[in-house]
């Protein structure tokens, strides 16, 4: 007589059965996501970065009201409101309220649609490298072999290449054409590999789980068990890296920027401008400060919605600095 | 279900296997990957399981029993050997060639946590098999599967819940509907509880059990725990390193033990009573089992062995049937344990075996002083 046996005819009550547990109604199923955004939406930095960057996007899409509302195009050099007679911009004041540059350009409006390109550059250039760096990172999980080790060594390749010197040669080879779509190309090239190198992990250790052995037991396909139990176990990854991928693009259109690449002069960016501020800081030091500001609280801002968005999706995980509910 | 199972003459052997035999290489080496052993994970195994039996398998970690369970689920390829299922030859298909075959047999996982993927609802989860096989749309699958989470003794109102929401024997339930869902003959069951506590085991064996009477299944059971093979099979397969040792009908096993590793494993079973269990002496049998990747030769049990003779060592035992006992009852074993005999106690073992094997001596009684 075991001891299963005993337990067998005792015949224990089953308290896992229906009508044991809780009604249906009293507990909500609640899935992953929706505790994360129920956890981002009572954190109080990420509330607040979320603000700014609605704020910084509503400038970028609404530039031209912003433009109109003060009088000055983007483009349009006031010489004689926006420079003294000695040929120095003036500072902020009534009507060039953050001040105007050497041309007399209104810095304000120059800032609202630099940050159309800024974000622009930023999302996009993230979204590619994401979406390109998942998808090759999960076939390098998940086929192994050939494909995982020809794709490591590829990124392995990328990630060796000096990116600004391959940035300036690229620009130099082109002619000094391209724009933003360089910026774009070039951030999204030289940023998938991290992206690609994470979900690869991330797969490789997913594949190994019984769910998937359970999936291919039933006679699940390989593109099935990739979209229906793969990918939403490493989208969370993926967004929080999107997320912190968003202004560290924006600092590498700046700084491609600063440096004369992608944008091109008339063309209001961020980066060009501090480019520009740096030969007149002495005597306008508004040229610098405010696109410099505009950079600053940009990044800032995605990053800590970034901190805050993988807190969100690992709570185990939360910053130092944790404050009392 | 729209398409029935062909019905024939309806056959006595659901699954047979000739010769199964699963190794894996492995690779060392940088950019070569040279192949540089292999592990005998299963040799040479030939067994069948009939309709509506329960096959009990039983072997120590290791022993090979899960990666025999793929096998027969051809999780895996075959190294060797043929696999049929109703008398059909299903070992050498591809995986969309085993589509139509996945739903007559399925399989119970071992961790009621890491087969269930987290992310998704357990109704989505339940759903699977109608999905992949076309089998049922919209609300129609949500009614399959809520009658699914009711036959299993789950609350179908719980369709929308994660598993995260559920405890260990609820989860195992949850498994257990997701491999009943396309009506299967065939189960194979890794371990089903060996990962739930113990009160929860009952529960899911009394669950399994009421499923065999009500679908009329056929169930492989895996466990390392022979008290519960003993509650649920009709035949025990016992395996040591890759291989059969003895496979008989439950009461034979558990009356007349052939090979002593069965024996030993049955006195390794803990005594409920601790006055009873202190009047039972174990025949402990002592170290582990051998590496794999070179398996012992003769008898792979003959290192641990305290009835190993130097025959043991040169030739390597086939199953038969010994003494006067049932056909279905085979040991492979070349000194088989009478009725009623005794292995020497663990002591005695540790110096003489191994000594004993070494010097060839032919007897052991000879090498004892």
């Amino acid at each position: 007589m075991s001891v299963y046996d005993e337990m067998l005819v005792d015949n224990v009550p089953e308290p896992e059965g229906p009508g044991a547990d809780f009604s249906a109604s009293a507990i909500k199923a609640r899935s992953p996501w929706q505790l994360a955004f129920e956890r981002l939406r009572h954190d109080r930095v990420a509330v607040a970065s979320a603000v700014v960057i609605v704020l910084i996007a509503g400038l970028a899409v609404f530039a031209p009201v912003v433009a109109a509302i003060v009088g000055h195009g983007p483009d349009t050099q006031f010489h004689l409101t926006g420079l003294t007679p000695e040929g120095i911009p003036i500072g902020p004041s009534k009507h060039f309220l953050l001040g105007a540059d050497e041309l007399g350009r209104d810095i304000l409006v120059r800032i609202c649609y630099g940050a159309r390109i800024s974000l622009l550059v930023g999302v996009v250039a993230s979204g590619l490298a994401v979406t390109g760096g998942a998808i090759l990172g999960m076939l390098a999980g998940y086929m192994g072999r050939l494909v995982d080790t020809t794709l490591a060594r590829l990124i392995d390749v990328v990630l060796a290449m000096p990116y600004l010197v391959f940035a300036i040669a690229l620009w130099t080879a082109l002619g000094g054409q391209g724009g933003i779509l360089l910026d774009v190309s070039v951030i999204a090239f030289f940023s998938f590999g991290a992206v690609a190198r994470i979900v690869r992990g991330q797969v490789l250790s997913i594949k190994e789980k019984e769910y998937i052995e359970a999936a291919r037991s039933l006679g699940a396909g390989t593109l099935r068990i990739m979209f229906v139990d793969i990918v939403p176990n490493v989208l969370a990854q993926v967004i929080v890296y999107f997320t912190l991928l968003v202004p560290a693009a924006i600092v590498f259109e700046a700084t491609l920027a600063f440096l004369g690449i992608g944008t091109t002069p008339p063309t209001p960016d961020w980066g060009s401008m501090l480019s520009e501020a740096l030969n007149y800081y002495e005597v306008a030091w508004w040229y610098v400060v405010f696109p410099g500001l505009a950079l600053l609280a940009t990044t800032l801002a995605f990053n800590l919605l970034g901190d805050s968005v993988r807190d969100a999706f690992d709570p185990r995980y939360s910053r130092i600095f944790t404050k009392e509910k | 279900m729209k398409e029935a199972p062909a019905t024939g003459p309806a056959p006595e052997t659901v699954l047979s296997l000739h010769g199964v035999t699963k190794h894996f290489p492995v690779r060392a080496g940088g950019l070569r990957r040279r192949v540089e052993a292999v592990v005998h994970a299963v040799d040479d195994i030939t067994l069948d399981v009939g309709r509506g039996e329960t096959l009990g398998l039983v072997g120590e970690t290791g022993s090979g029993k899960s990666t025999l369970a793929r096998c027969m689920m051809r999780l895996v390829d075959l190294t060797a050997g043929t696999l049929l299922l109703d008398g059909e030859d299903i070992s050498k298909l591809s995986a969309r060639q085993l589509r139509p075959y996945r739903r007559r047999m399925q399989m119970i996982f071992q961790d009621p946590y890491g087969s269930l993927n987290p992310r998704r609802r357990v109704g989505s989860i339940i759903g699977d098999p109608f999905a992949i096989h076309d089998v049922a749309d919209g609300a129609e699958r949500k009614r399959a599967v809520q009658e699914l989470m009711e036959l299993v003794g789950l609350n179908p109102e719980h369709y929308n819940r994660f598993p995260a929401e559920f405890s260990g024997g609820q989860r195992q339930r949850i498994g257990v509907a997701r491999a009943l869902a396309l009506r299967p003959e065939l189960v194979v069951a890794d371990e089903p509880v060996s990962a739930l506590d113990v009160s929860i085991r009952a529960q899911v064996i009394n669950l399994l059990a009421d499923l065999q009477d009500e679908l009329n299944l056929t169930y492989v059971f895996i466990t390392h725990d022979l008290s519960v093979v003993r509650h649920v099979s009709n035949r025990v397969a016992v395996m040591y390193l890759g291989q059969l040792v003895e496979v008989a009908g439950r009461e034979d096993l558990y009356a007349r033990p052939r090979h002593p590793y069965t024996k030993a494993l049955q006195s390794a079973i803990p005594v409920p009573d601790p006055d009873e269990a202190d009047r039972t002496t174990r025949a402990a049998i002592l170290g582990e089992p051998p590496s794999p990747i070179r398996p012992p030769a003769g008898c792979r049990f003959h290192p641990r062995c305290p009835k190993a003779q130097s025959l043991c060592v040169a030739e390597e035992p086939r199953l038969e049937v010994k003494f006067a006992d049932a056909a279905d009852h085979v040991t492979a074993c070349h000194f088989p344990l009478a009725d009623g005999e005794q292995l020497p106690a663990a002591g005695s073992v540790a110096a003489a075996a191994p000594a004993a094997v070494a010097a060839g001596a032919t007897d052991r009684a000879e090498a004892a002083p």
